[in-house]
């Protein structure tokens, strides 16, 4: 499941969290990374990411 | 009219030096030193010295040059196959850094040397060595376990290969298929010197595979960026539980296309499995449509006592296959390390240091982490805390906090400002302090940009 991450700094979102068992994977909103490109494709299946995690 | 003399031997008179025919001089064999210039042709072998000079074409073997001739004035050689002492010489293509594949000698393993339980949608791409992945597509069924080996061919200078050991037997049907890959930037195949839109252009793939099971197998190189996508499937031939060096060859063609960029530019792909919508191909020609194998590809699933054996892969421009080229562990990791870094692992250092930086806030610590490469592209942070509780410690004015959660601030191809938040318990913001792993062996914090 991803989850958005929100920028405490920015006030906004600036990546994707996803967890696969006890691996986290933190993606960077950039379409040149392709595990970023997999999120994309996924939301593209009518899925939506869990809400932003404010880690300030 | 004809005559023959028949004598057994002719000397020059008294004060003659030189014995001289008017014309032609035929004869089975000469035997004795050439001193003067032979400027016509010798068909025959030279069995004696030359130290004239020849001026015709040699087009016999000189199997002759032993000891310590010496050859001066050759200005050129010009031949697709110059072989010396057994190895083959580039006909293109630069002389050094030729290999074109990273880690093709299976050396490198920053993630991890064996993983089970590899199956479709389970620990699938790159999941061990460094730069080659498993592919398992369209639910293909069955399972494999991948692993680092010591099993390579004699006397080659390997010391490892990659292993697949089938766990779980099936037979693949319709778009399924498997198989280990590599993938190359567009950058690398547009400035490589191939120039891949002619067909008189080439470049060469050769590996040393071995098999338990025998039989034709399949590997396909492709052009990611041709309009149409296009790949060039190749079949080759094992004998059970014996090493093979594969060489294949690979004419350009003028629709192929690899971008000057940082995309995907060349898949390189060893068939292990294909299903009937896949294994149509043809054998030895740049093909579009969606095969990736021949009608002759074995099944490898079809038991799980297989096993599949892979290294020395090289990729090199030119129509030969030259000698390996063995890197050193430190040039090979530098090369990984642009798709994947390995900055923190709790089995080398249970305390391993992570960034140095400062309480941002109450809960939360800021550092930056510098990778050793600028990466392909800004990188997936990856990190596990082994499912132990508390696995990151940021230290400062002598008193520590812990947690087991990441993310980050910023994301760069050079450097991540990370933040560890909900650290317990809270500190005072603006304090400066450092990160480290807190005494635990299976966490680790990487850096993945691959293709």
């Amino acid at each position: 499941m991803y989850q958005l991450m929100f920028n405490p700094i920015k006030q906004q979102v600036n990546c994707i969290k996803k967890v696969e068992g006890n691996l986290v994977s933190i993606i960077p909103i950039n379409e040149e990374n392709k595990d970023y490109r997999e999120y994309l494709e996924w939301l593209a299946e009518g899925n939506e990411p869990l809400p932003a995690d404010d880690p300030s | 009219m004809t005559s023959k003399i028949v004598v057994n031997n002719i000397d020059a008179d008294a004060g003659v030096s030189t014995v001289a025919f008017g014309s032609k001089v035929s004869a089975t064999e000469f035997i004795g030193p050439v001193t003067g210039n032979v400027t016509g042709d010798v068909s025959g072998n030279v069995t004696g010295d030359v130290t004239g000079n020849v001026t015709g074409n040699v087009t016999g073997n000189a199997t002759g040059l032993s000891g310590s001739p010496t050859l001066t004035g050759i200005t050129s050689i010009s031949t697709t196959n110059l072989t010396v002492n057994g190895n083959s010489y580039p006909s293109a293509g630069p002389l050094s850094n030729r290999n074109l594949i990273i880690n093709g000698a299976m050396n490198i393993w920053q993630r991890a040397t064996t993983i089970t339980g590899v199956a479709d949608n389970v620990n699938e791409g790159y999941q061990s060595v460094d730069r080659f992945g498993f592919s398992f597509a369209s639910t293909h069924g069955g399972a494999c376990t991948i692993s680092r080996s010591t099993e390579v061919p004699s006397g080659e200078g390997f010391a490892q290969s990659y292993k697949v050991d089938i766990t779980s037997s099936v037979t693949p049907t319709a778009n399924q298929s498997t198989g280990i890959f590599t993938k190359i930037e567009a950058q690398d195949i547009a400035n490589s010197g191939w120039d891949y839109t002619s067909t008189s252009s080439y470049i060469t793939l050769s590996f040393w595979a071995r098999s338990t099971k025998a039989g034709t197998y399949c590997v396909f190189l492709d052009s990611q960026d041709a309009a149409t996508y296009e790949r060039y499937i190749k079949e080759y031939t094992l004998v059970a539980n014996t090493w093979k060096k594969v060489t294949i060859t690979v004419p350009g063609k003028s629709t192929l296309a690899y971008n000057n960029d940082n995309g995907e530019g060349m898949n390189v792909f060893w068939m292990l499995s294909a299903g009937s919508n896949r294994n149509t191909g043809t054998d030895g020609t740049w093909q579009t449509g969606t095969n990736n194998a021949t009608s002759n590809q074995v099944n490898f699933f079809d038991s799980d006592t297989n096993d599949f054996y892979l290294t020395g892969v090289q990729l090199e421009v030119g129509e030969v296959a030259t000698p390996f080229e063995h890197r050193s562990y430190a040039d090979e990791l530098a090369k990984c390390q642009r798709y994947y870094y390995r900055h923190v692992d709790g089995s080398w250092d249970v305390n391993h240091p992570i960034a140095s930086g400062m309480w941002y806030a109450t809960t939360s610590f800021y550092g930056v982490i510098h990778f050793p490469v600028m990466m392909c592209f800004a990188p997936t942070l990856k990190y596990s805390n082994n499912a132990n509780s508390g696995a990151f410690l940021v230290f400062g004015a002598g008193v520590s906090s812990n947690t087991d959660d990441i993310t980050t601030q910023e994301q760069g191809r050079t450097s991540y400002v990370i933040t560890i938040y909900n650290l317990s318990p809270a500190r005072t913001a603006g304090a400066g302090a450092w990160a480290q792993l807190n005494n635990e062996a299976g966490a680790h914090i990487s850096f993945e940009a691959e293709l």
